[in-house]
């Protein structure tokens, strides 16, 4: 068995914020911006694991724990607001969102 | 290796159980019986019992902290759950003000509710959950329970801002809300991320030893990760602190959620957001804080210029206090980029008086709204003086007071803020604010001026007066018919009165408040 670079753990885990990142602000599905939030979070519980496999403490592992909780409880509010505004006007973009401005 | 079990002092944890309870009961009531008008009065009173048993708790801790204070040999600042809730001067004045702020949200909601009939047990669960999540937060002493905390005040913040359903803005305030707090969160996580990997704990008072210890040794983590680290928690709390970059939503979900909790979410956020930078930048990372000053200072700058100008220009009532609380944020940023005891004080000091001007300021914007909570364009409040002449006034003097003029509770907080600047010798901010407070004074003299000019009552308005103030309904002369007057409900009354008594009361004798806030420094 070869170790492989905990460097490369967190490079992927990186990339894989940024993609999140940057889809949450291009996207215009608001169905496709909360998969976004989900890969941001998700990015950030693959930093924590390995930065408590390097550093050798069990309490990163924990914190990813905690996120998971607190991704499910936002998308259950996400998912909600979606459905009351779908149900008003058919479509879930975010370009039709624009009744307030300035 | 056994287990051991951290020593848990109940009493620390107290106010956010008894909040937490209430709201639990309100739900578990509400979901075995009819919804009842009758019951919906006793929901109110679960609810106000439930912070009043939390503002009971903090009794016992404010006295161990007391006593611990007046014993030298001893630090008046103590943790429990492993390190993970801290008890000290800060954590327990702002727990003050988060109580307040929930008092005074809950009472201008209840003429809201009524008046909108949307007389849910959710509403007041919520109110409750989300303050237990602030209470939680200002004494946080683990990055952890900082985000969960953040998420718990936020998630009920985002389903309170949906709670006008039939209304589209509501909704729209919402989902902006929701993805943009959703945003800022999964940046503020990544921030803790890297500072747990490079310091090796998310415990605040470990990261703060272990920048100390480098400082003095040599580097012993790698900095560039802290730093980074530092940047996205510094990103993610200026989301929720709404500092300008990171203001986009403020306007948006300010305008489109229902008033009261506009004015709850205005004050209780930012007193919950603010006693985490504090205690995470003022105090944990106050040993590299020649690295993230600099940041913090364009941070400030931007928000508080950005921030008058805009409001400026804004038509709507609800979204030019939206720009003026993310000013009054840009001055509590001045206190927190000082990273001095005195800042500190200030922005304790800075918070205590927002609250009371916030709350007050939303309860005459909710009460003036009338049914359907429309009516916030700067035009319905022409002639408000004619119409309601004391509403008018108590407005006058929460306006005055946000413009920080002398003799009021704003001017206090704003001298602070410029006293703690001058004292660090950051005169580019204590200018900086001062001049962005004078711009900012013209954004609500034309409020005020708005008020007091037209009777009011079937005015043809003048085409050319319009225009100049680049309002809507310019050259149309419509006879407004008198609308009834507004009445003031119990509830209200007792907001308004008390945010107007702080308001002067501190205004004129501000020692007792400022004595508190030096005492109550970490």
């Amino acid at each position: 068995m070869t170790a492989i670079d905990a460097n490369l753990f967190l490079a992927v885990a990186a990339i894989v914020f940024v993609i999140g990142a940057v889809g949450l602000l291009t996207r215009r599905n608001a169905l496709v911006m909360f998969m976004c939030v989900e890969l941001m979070l998700n990015a950030v519980n693959l930093t924590f694991v390995t930065f408590s496999r390097e550093l050798d403490d069990i309490g990163g592992q924990v914190t990813v724990f905690f996120t998971m909780v607190v991704a499910a409880a936002e998308v259950c509010v996400g998912l909600a607001i979606i459905v009351a505004i779908f149900r008003r006007r058919r479509g879930a973009t975010a370009d039709d969102l624009n009744l307030m401005k300035g | 290796m056994p287990f051991v079990r951290p020593s848990v002092d109940w009493y620390a944890i107290a106010p956010e159980i008894a909040i937490f309870g209430a709201g639990l009961l309100i739900v578990a009531f509400a979901a075995v019986t009819h919804r009842a008008p009758i019951l919906a009065r006793l929901h109110l009173w679960v609810a106000l019992t439930g912070v009043a048993v939390a503002g009971a708790f903090i009794f016992p801790i404010w006295h161990r902290w007391n006593e611990g204070l007046e014993a030298v040999e001893r630090v008046p600042s103590y943790t429990t759950l492993n390190g993970a809730v801290s008890i000290d001067g800060a954590s327990i004045f702002l727990k003050v003000v988060v109580l307040v702020a929930v008092v005074l949200g809950i009472l201008v909601s209840w003429s809201y509710l009524k008046r909108e009939n949307l007389e849910k047990p959710e509403y007041l669960a919520l109110l409750l959950f989300s303050a237990s999540g602030m209470l939680m937060m200002t004494s946080a002493n683990d990055l952890v329970v900082v985000f969960v905390s953040l998420e718990i005040l936020s998630i009920s913040l985002y389903v309170l801002a949906a709670f006008q359903r039939a209304k589209a803005t509501s909704q729209e305030a919402a989902i902006k809300y929701f993805v943009l707090g959703a945003f800022s969160s999964a940046i503020f996580l990544y921030g803790v991320a890297l500072v747990y990997g490079a310091t090796g704990s998310t415990n605040l008072a470990r990261i703060s030893a272990v920048i100390n210890q480098s400082q003095l040794q040599g580097s012993t983590y790698d900095t560039k990760l802290i730093l980074v680290g530092i940047m996205l928690l510094l990103v993610g709390l200026g989301f929720k602190v709404a500092a300008v970059p990171f203001h986009m939503w403020t306007p948006d979900v300010y305008q489109g959620a229902p008033t009261p909790v506009t004015g709850f979410m205005a004050a209780g956020a930012k007193i919950a957001a603010f006693a985490a930078l504090l205690r995470a930048f003022s105090v944990s990372f106050q040993g590299n804080q020649d690295d993230w000053r600099p940041a913090l200072w364009a941070v400030t700058v931007l928000t508080l210029v950005v921030a008058s100008a805009v409001a400026l220009v804004q038509s709507n009532v609800k979204r030019m206090l939206a720009y003026s609380s993310i000013s009054h944020a840009g001055y509590m940023l001045v206190g927190v980029q000082v990273a001095t005891v005195k800042g500190t004080a200030a922005v304790l000091t800075y918070l205590f008086v927002y609250t009371f001007l916030t709350l007050g300021t939303f309860t005459v914007v909710t009460l003036m709204a009338r049914e359907g909570d429309e009516g916030h364009e700067l035009t319905d409040y022409r002639g408000l003086a004619a119409r309601e002449p004391l509403l008018a006034k108590l407005l006058t003097l929460f306006l005055l007071a946000q413009a920080g003029i002398p003799l009021t509770s704003g001017f206090i907080a704003k001298l602070k803020i410029f006293e703690a600047a001058v004292d660090r010798e950051v005169y580019s901010l204590a200018i900086i604010g001062m001049l962005a407070s004078v711009v900012a004074a013209f954004v609500y003299l034309r409020l005020i001026v708005t008020m007091f000019t037209g009777s009011g009552i079937d005015e043809h308005p003048d085409p050319a007066d319009d225009a100049a103030r680049g309002t809507h309904g310019g050259g149309t002369a419509v006879a407004i018919a008198a609308p009834p007057r507004v009445k003031v409900d119990l509830a209200s009354g007792i907001v308004l009165a008390l945010a107007a008594a702080v308001t002067i009361f501190v205004g004129i004798l501000p020692n007792e408040l400022l004595e508190f806030a030096e005492r109550a420094v970490f």
